[in-house]
């Protein structure tokens, strides 16, 4: 039995991984991967030692990429193992050690390890969230070499994704669509050495000692250093029939779900920026739009503000909030009350689109970290938190200005600051 | 295999949904529900909602760009 590993290709994975009689440790390496750097000379050593009862074989990721692709292996390295023509075992990811790499080798060779198990992460930077601040960060911790993941509970972009056009951020063109721009920073971020991880929603984060340790319902992080950037998400309607109608006559996307209100009538409620912009929006597809604020004067900036008041199609309420949703099936009406008269009223309606403000995403830090009295994380100038080896970013932060251009800017530091923690240990 | 995907133009989880089944070599009718009034109607009855993206997966009904199911029925 050879002791040294061979190095395999699509043509030949099949007969000597699935085929073989042997169990097999597969390694996915690529060229400029700091990891694989660490890793190779460990994985020589275990085909020296284990190499009459297993098989090693490594596949040069980047000129196998279909390979690669269809056993969802996004990074290097990468350890899968296989045992009769089936993958056991958890996988290895990043920084593996020795012990790690040693246990797993026995657990299949003794036998108690045959199911596929928890993957595991081990990683420089672990970014939560994929949202402009995430992936700015991302862009300079992977670039200075790090071992860089990023993980979303959703798809990368966060709420730009959403955004139809983007007017103000510096250096586009002031039409560029929000997707666009999310996937422009999505790729520089991958090319400088990222791992996305998408779809992966956190269970529980442990940032005491050195190690921080993150846990989604499949894997297992480990990280140096972490952070934080899970923004924020549309804070809901405070009204009775809110989740029953939800989807079917309230909305809180306009430019996913605008469309489908063709010549109706619609209300929009809120009078920040995002109401009062949106609100323009709909007027492509509704008949007329109202909205609803519960103030006498709209928050918006002045241009938004004309834009909205000089057109024929939309019609403002002040001073009042909606109270309850009414309908079947679908909405058909609102009752509103005036928080000046107190007076109540209904108005019939076909959908209402809801802008009223952001909240933290911060449910899972809670008593991890220290957070203002709205849910917000506290970070001082550089990004750090309370918690040594904790930082924050975007909008998920205590302060005043949360835009696209401010969630980089906090990115940026974020990844910088990382990188010194980093290496000043 | 026949799948519908429900969208408007400036949806982005639409543009998610469409760019997914693609990278699956999935073959799919577009159909934008803002410029077709039958369609629209169509697919709310089918989903009972007002949300895009709906994917009709061989009269399976997904609303929204869930994965998950998706892969499930692909
Ligand atoms: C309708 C609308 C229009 C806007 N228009 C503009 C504009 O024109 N110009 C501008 O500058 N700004 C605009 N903004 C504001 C801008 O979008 C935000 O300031 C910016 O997106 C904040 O970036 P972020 O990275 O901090 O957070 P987000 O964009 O919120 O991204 C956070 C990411 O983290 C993920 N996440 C959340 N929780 C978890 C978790 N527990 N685990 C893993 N992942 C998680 C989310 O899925 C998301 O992808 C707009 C916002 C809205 C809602």
């Amino acid at each position: 039995m050879s002791s040294k590993p061979s190095v395999i290709d699509n043509q030949s994975f099949e007969k000597e991984v699935l085929k073989s009689n042997l169990p097999v440790a597969v390694y996915f390496y690529s060229e400029d991967c700091p990891p694989c750097i660490t890793l190779s000379p460990l994985f020589d050593k275990m085909a020296e030692a284990y190499g009459e009862q297993m098989k090693f074989v490594k596949v040069f990721r980047q000129q196998n990429r279909q390979l690669a692709e269809s056993y969802n292996v996004k990074s290097s390295p990468a350890l899968l193992f296989f045992k009769d023509g089936e993958e056991v075992c958890s996988r290895l990811n990043g920084y593996i050690s020795s012990p790690e790499l040693r246990a797993v080798i026995e657990g299949i060779l003794g036998g108690t390890c045959i199911r596929r198990e928890r993957q595991q992460v081990h990683c420089d930077v672990l970014i939560l969230g994929g949202g402009p601040a995430g992936l700015s960060a991302a862009i300079y911790a992977a670039r200075a070499k790090l071992f860089t993941v990023v993980i979303d509970e959703g798809l990368p972009g966060g709420q730009v994704s959403t955004t139809f056009h983007v007017a103000n951020y510096p250096g586009t063109n002031g039409v560029i669509r929000g997707l666009d721009l999310m996937e422009n920073m999505k790729r520089q971020a991958v090319d400088f050495g990222t791992q996305l991880d998408e779809m992966k929603e956190i269970h529980e984060v442990n940032f005491d000692g050195e190690e921080k340790h993150i846990k989604t319902q499949d894997t297992d992080y480990y990280a140096k250093c972490v952070i934080i950037a899970t923004g924020a998400q549309p804070r809901k309607l405070p009204a009775e029939g809110e989740r029953e109608f939800r989807g079917r006559g309230v909305h809180y996307c306009a430019t996913c779900d605008g469309a489908l209100y063709q010549d109706t009538n619609v209300v929009v409620v809120g009078g920040g920026n995002s109401a009062v912009e949106e609100a323009v929006f709909l007027t492509r597809y509704a008949k007329h739009v109202t909205i609803i604020h519960q103030f006498d004067h709209f928050q918006a900036s002045k241009a938004a503000q004309e834009e909205a008041l000089k057109n024929p199609n939309i019609s403002v309420i002040w001073d009042s909030e909606i109270r309850k949703i009414n309908g079947e099936n679908f909405v058909t009406s609102i009752t509103i009350e005036n928080l000046k008269t107190r007076e109540q009223k209904e108005l019939e309606t076909d959908g209402v689109f809801v802008y009223i403000g952001m909240q933290p995403k911060t449910d899972v830090f809670k008593d991890k970290i220290a957070l203002d009295e709205y849910g917000y994380i506290v970070g001082d100038e550089d990004m750090k938190t309370n918690v040594d080896g904790i930082f924050v970013a975007g909008d998920v932060r205590v302060k005043k200005i949360r835009q696209i251009a401010t969630a980089t800017s906090d990115g940026v530091i974020a990844g910088i600051m990382a990188e010194r923690y980093i290496n000043g240990k | 295999m026949s799948v519908k995907v429900y969208s408007t133009p400036t949806c982005p989880y639409c543009t998610m949904a469409k760019e997914y089944l693609e990278s699956k070599n999935v073959q799919f009718d577009y159909i934008d529900v803002s410029a077709d009034r039958n369609a629209a109607n169509e697919m709310i009855t089918k989903s009972g909602q007002r949300g895009v993206p709906v994917l009709d997966i061989n009269g399976n009904i997904v609303v929204g760009f869930d994965k998950a199911k998706i892969d499930s029925l692909i």
